[in-house]
């Protein structure tokens, strides 16, 4: 690009430069840096690395925020709670970790209700999301006593009723 | 030099912050910005998940150590046998709806050569397999059923001694209304 700036140059009144990626066509002589003001290039530079930066970091922040809101992360636990509980047999104990959740607040809510086989979770300023399972054991769930970053899962044969 | 001369420079001198940059950096940014919003706003779908898990359970269900295990007949319980629960209770209208219909599973069992020898299905979820059908003509729906087939060959026990057997297990999960919308 740069090469093929220098070897275009017209013999008219405009030339043309490389400059941030760019062939740019512009009028007059070649004066270099001290045109006008040596300063005034450095200002020039300055403003555009900041602008440049702020541009770049709004954009990371933006992209670093988005999807992280309690109503997603309400859904990914509810289902992952909900899938958990149809792959596993009686006699087994699942932990799922749920550390990441205290982003939204301490105040959070995780449950499973067997009535309406529902896991319902609550995240904070959340609305609330609830998903279904289709097994039919005998399921105990709830915040880990002993470690609240974890939720457990107890799955037990359904007792018989006559 | 004054911000605003920089920025749109009347002497169409050497340009810093000209503006097919400041074009550029907008198209990119709204470039990314929507493919976050596309790739976030996508349904958090475990429909192929979960039915992939029904059918998984299935299996170790009707097989055990290689072999076909019990007799089945298009009346087999298998929610009883399998420990499965399909009723789903609908409290959002304010009514309870106990619903059935959002899971299927199918079992064919035959012989190498094709020859059906036994099979049952879930009666309450044919709906489901309705949808999964329509989601064979109309490819990859994203907003219907989502279906799983397992082919397992397995060993049934007969009076000749042990015969080689296709299982194949068809699971569907019907919960648009939470995957898909």
């Amino acid at each position: 690009m740069r090469l093929f700036c220098n070897i275009i140059q017209k013999p008219n009144r405009f030339r043309q430069i490389y400059k941030f990626g760019f062939c740019i066509r512009v009028m007059g002589k070649k004066r270099g840096l001290s045109r006008n003001k040596k300063g005034d290039a450095i200002t020039e530079y300055i403003i555009f690395i900041v602008f440049s930066l702020l541009f770049f970091i709004s954009f990371a922040v933006f992209l670093g925020k988005v999807g992280k809101t309690a109503d997603v992360y309400e859904q990914i636990y509810a289902k992952k709670i909900a899938l958990a509980i149809d792959a596993a047999k009686p006699g087994m104990k699942i932990y799922v970790n749920i550390s990441e959740t205290y982003q939204f607040g301490k105040e959070r809510s995780f449950g499973v209700a067997p009535g309406t086989k529902t896991v319902s979770v609550r995240l904070g300023s959340g609305n609330g999301y609830s998903y279904t399972y289709f097994s039919g054991y005998d399921i105990v769930g709830g915040v880990y006593p002993k470690n609240p970053d974890f939720f457990m899962i107890e799955v037990n044969e359904k007792k018989k009723t006559i | 030099m004054k911000l605003k001369n920089i920025i749109k420079n009347k002497k169409a001198d050497e340009k810093v912050l000209g503006f097919w940059w400041i074009l550029i950096m907008l198209f990119t940014g709204a470039a990314i910005i929507l493919c976050v919003i596309i790739i976030n706003g996508a349904p958090l779908d475990v429909g192929y998940m979960e039915a992939d898990i029904l059918a998984s359970r299935v299996l170790d269900c009707i097989v055990s150590n290689g072999y076909l295990v019990g007799n089945f007949s298009p009346s087999f319980d298998l929610q009883g046998r399998c420990g499965f629960d399909f009723k789903e209770i609908d409290v959002s209208s304010g009514t309870a709806k106990i619903t059935e219909s959002k899971y299927y599973v199918e079992v064919n069992i035959s012989e190498l050569n094709g020859k059906f020898i036994n099979g049952f299905y879930t009666r309450a979820g044919e709906e489901t397999k309705k949808w999964c059908e329509y989601q064979k003509v109309q490819g990859d729906a994203k907003k219907l059923a989502k279906c799983v087939q397992k082919n397992v060959y397995s060993l049934m026990k007969t009076a000749e001694g042990d015969k080689k057997i296709l299982i194949k297990i068809y699971t569907g999960v019907n919960k648009r209304e939470k995957n898909a919308l």
